[in-house]
Formats: structure tokens, sequence, C-alpha cells
């Protein structure tokens, strides 16, 4: 998909990200995941941090579902003027965005450093979709490298332990007893810093799912796709950002993969998926994941705009080959 | 002057409206555009722009499909005219058309009308 080339080691610098000069004091990135017993210890942790925040002439924002708000809004007490607040749906909340969200957040507090409460893991959350969150939060190293950025990242300890582990693996602190440490497991090697599991291989299709393979003729593509969408039920508005997300996906195909592609099609009772395969590679992990500004004209928007509108996106690459697979959940999510 | 190009899903039909208090090329696109046809898309805003109009409308109402690829191709035209003084502006983009321009924040840069008199009087 993303042309050829070999992948660079070289890291995006905060100037890149946001195209305003760092502070050349700043302390940079501190992205800590913080290992919970139960609720109250995530809030009692949450309340300080954000009292620290203030303190530090910091912006705040909290990233969380809606459901845990106002419990954390009631302990907050009078620090709530100065939290801004971002709802994640508990289902269909991709991962993907969040990036150039804590990013543009940045951007519109210039001058002030960031200090944002990332609540996106909680056990009942799907196993797909804890991956994504945990690569996410290793990216998020990389994207946001330099920037004037505190992350605390609730983790509860009830999660499977291969989760834990790999929370460990993508946040340089950790604290695991009320105490902040560095983390042990995590490796500053940019190359390696998106854990194997995360890139563990796709779940087949079923036998059902519909198989298309398409050179060029991507208007009907596009077709079946909005018939696949209305059959399965989903609402027209979400039907069309299938449609933009798919039509994005088939297009780099064309654009950057030098070869045919497949499309596959699904539904289960909860979702309509859509899973674009060719012999592209991207090469960089973090595309899609920064918002190109509206004049940039150098493109970069495509997989930027699948990630706006599908619910869950995963991407598996390589030389041989890139699937990317995306998920619209049939029932709003909001 | 009047001439109609077919760029497979897509049609471009181009107008140079010269006389009347504000002169401007009309842009009508019509079907689908995606990166099959963005370089054509392109080859033409560009020759377009390149006769310096002072307003390029392009006009989106028959307009189903828009990829990134032929936004971009759009953008350019936007970047190309203002350095020469012009400007660009669109016309009822709608349904996913517009969730594009939206999305991207490109509604916020290139101003967006309802009609073509409406973007020819302002």
């Amino acid at each position: 998909m993303r042309g050829s080339g070999t992948p660079r080691a070289k890291l995006p610098t905060w100037l890149e990200v946001t195209g305003e000069v760092a502070e050349p004091e700043s302390s940079g990135l501190w992205h800590a995941a913080l290992f919970h017993r139960d609720t109250a210890e995530f809030e009692t942790q949450a309340c300080l941090f954000a009292e620290d925040a203030v303190r530090a002439g910091a912006a705040v924002l909290i990233i969380g579902p809606a459901s845990g708000r106002d419990r954390l809004r009631r302990g907050l007490g009078g620090l709530n003027d100065h939290v801004t607040w971002a709802d994640v749906p508990e289902t269909g909340a991709n991962p993907g965005r969040l990036i150039s969200a804590i990013s543009r957040f940045a951007r519109e507090h210039p001058g002030r450093a960031t200090w944002c409460v990332q609540h996106i893991a909680w056990p009942s959350r799907p196993a797909e979709e804890m991956w994504e969150v945990l690569r996410h939060e290793a990216l998020l190293n990389m994207a946001l490298a330099g920037a004037p950025v505190r992350m605390l990242c609730p983790y509860d300890i009830h999660l499977p332990q291969e989760l834990i582990s790999c929370a460990e693996a993508t946040h340089p602190v950790i604290c695991p007893h009320g105490r902040f440490q560095p983390s042990p497991r995590y490796d500053d090697d940019f190359l390696r810093l998106v854990p194997a599991e995360c890139d563990r291989p796709l779940t087949s299709p079923p036998t059902g799912a519909r198989v298309l393979t398409y050179a060029d003729d991507l208007s009907a593509i596009r077709h079946l796709v909005s018939l696949q969408a209305s059959a399965a039920g989903l609402s027209p508005s979400r039907a069309g950002d299938l449609l933009i997300a798919v039509g994005e996906l088939v297009a780099n195909t064309l654009a950057h993969a030098g070869g045919p592609g497949t499309l596959t099609m699904w539904t289960t009772d909860a979702e309509i998926i859509c899973q674009v395969s060719d012999p592209g590679h991207i090469t960089d992990p973090l595309a899609g994941r920064l918002r190109p500004g509206p004049a940039a004209d150098h493109g970069g928007r495509g997989l930027w705009l699948v990630h706006q509108l599908c619910d869950l996106v995963q991407v598996r690459t390589s030389k041989g080959g890139t699937t990317v697979r995306v998920h619209m959940r049939l029932a709003e999510s909001g | 002057m009047w001439y109609k190009t077919k760029v497979a899903p897509l049609t471009a039909s181009v107008t140079i409206h010269a006389s009347g208090p504000q002169p401007y090329t009309l842009v009508e696109l019509a079907g689908e555009a995606d990166v099959t046809g963005s370089e054509t898309l392109h080859a033409l805003l560009e020759s377009e722009t390149r006769k310096r109009p002072a307003l390029l409308i392009i006009e989106m109402s028959e307009l189903r499909f828009m990829d990134s690829a032929a936004l971009q191709a759009i953008l350019r035209a936007h970047l190309m005219l203002g350095k020469g003084g012009g400007r660009l502006a669109l016309v009822s983009p709608h349904d996913t058309v517009a969730r594009v321009l939206q999305m991207t924040e490109v509604d916020r840069i290139v101003p967006v009308y309802a009609s073509v008199s409406e973007a020819a009087s302002r």
C-alpha cells in the first residue's frame, strides 16, 4: 500500500507533529501505566494527577467512557473547571484515532503542557480491541516523543496477564503499587516498539464471507460495499462512512501496491467487517495516526480517514503484503 | 466557451463565464471522483487555473463520491489559485462528499456554497 522503500528508524519529532517549535527545556513525553485493583484506586490516582496538573499550569484532558465520568467528576470537585472531557463509547471507540486527538488538544493549548488521563482499557473490552489499544500505546511513544505531554493510563490488574505484560512493555513508566517507577519491560528501540503480540495473525474470515478481486474498477467495488452495508442494516450515515473508508483502502491498492487487491466482506451479529488485502507494504507504523493539516497537499489522508470513520481498524503489513480489516458496529455507538 | 470531458466514472464539464460583473470558470463534476481519475482531474483543474480566473467554481451536486486523491487535486487547485490572487469555491457537496470535506476540514479553508449564483455573488 504505502510506497516501497526501507523502514526508517528516524523519529518523527514534536516539531513535525505540531508544526510548532518544541521548548528546548521540555522534558518530553511521560507515559505511565497505572495498575489499579479497583475503581477507587484509579479515581484517587486520577484526582491526584489532575491536581498536580492544575498546579503545574497544564491543560488537562480526561479520555474515558462516559459511564465512569460522574464518579470521577465528584472526586475532582473544584478541579472540574480545568478539565476537558473526551468521552469514548464503551464499544466502537477506535484507539487508532487517539494520537491525532491528543496532538490536536496539545496544539490547541500552546505554551502549556498537556496532562492526559487515558482510560481506554477495561476488562470487558474485547481482546481484538485491547490489542489495538496496546498498539496505540506503543505508537504514542513514537508519535509524541519529545512532546510536553504526560499520560496516565489506568489498567485494571484483573486483565489477563498477557495484556498486563504488554502494558508494561509499552509504557516507559509503571505504577504497580501506588509508586511510579521505570518499567523494566519497556524497550525504547523504536524499531521494536510495537510488541509482537499486537501483530498476531487475524482470525480467518468465515466460510460464508464474500470475496471479490479488483484491479481498477473501484466504482463497482464501492457499489458492492454499499449493498452489503444496507443488507446488514447499517444506518445510511454509517454506511456512507464505511463506503468512504473502503474507498480509501482500495484506492491505496491502486496508488501504492502495484497489483490487484482482494476485498472480503462479512456480517456478524454485531458488526459488518470489510477486509482489503493487496501486495503493498506500509512501512510507516504511524501511517494514518496523525492528522494532516487541511491545507497539506502531500496526501496522507486516506488511512487517517479510515481510522476516523471505522469502529476498529486492524492492519497487518509486511514485505509480503498488507491486510487492513475495518469493523463497523451495526448498533449506533456514537 | 464550453467543453466536456469524460474521466470514467467521472464527468467534468467546464464553462467559462466571461461576461457579467463577476467572471468565473464553472467546473461541474458528476459521477465518482476517485484515484483512477484524480490525475486527469488534476490536469483539468491545473489547465483552468493557469488561465488565472478570478473565481473557479466546482459544482458538486451530481458528484456521488470523492476520495482523498480527488480531494488532493481540488486542494492543489485551491493553493495554486490563491498564489495568483484568485479563489476557489465549492458548490452543493452532499452525502459522502460533504462528509469527506468536513472530516478533513477542507471545508474550513475552501468556501462551500449552496448554489453557483451564491458563490458567484460573493
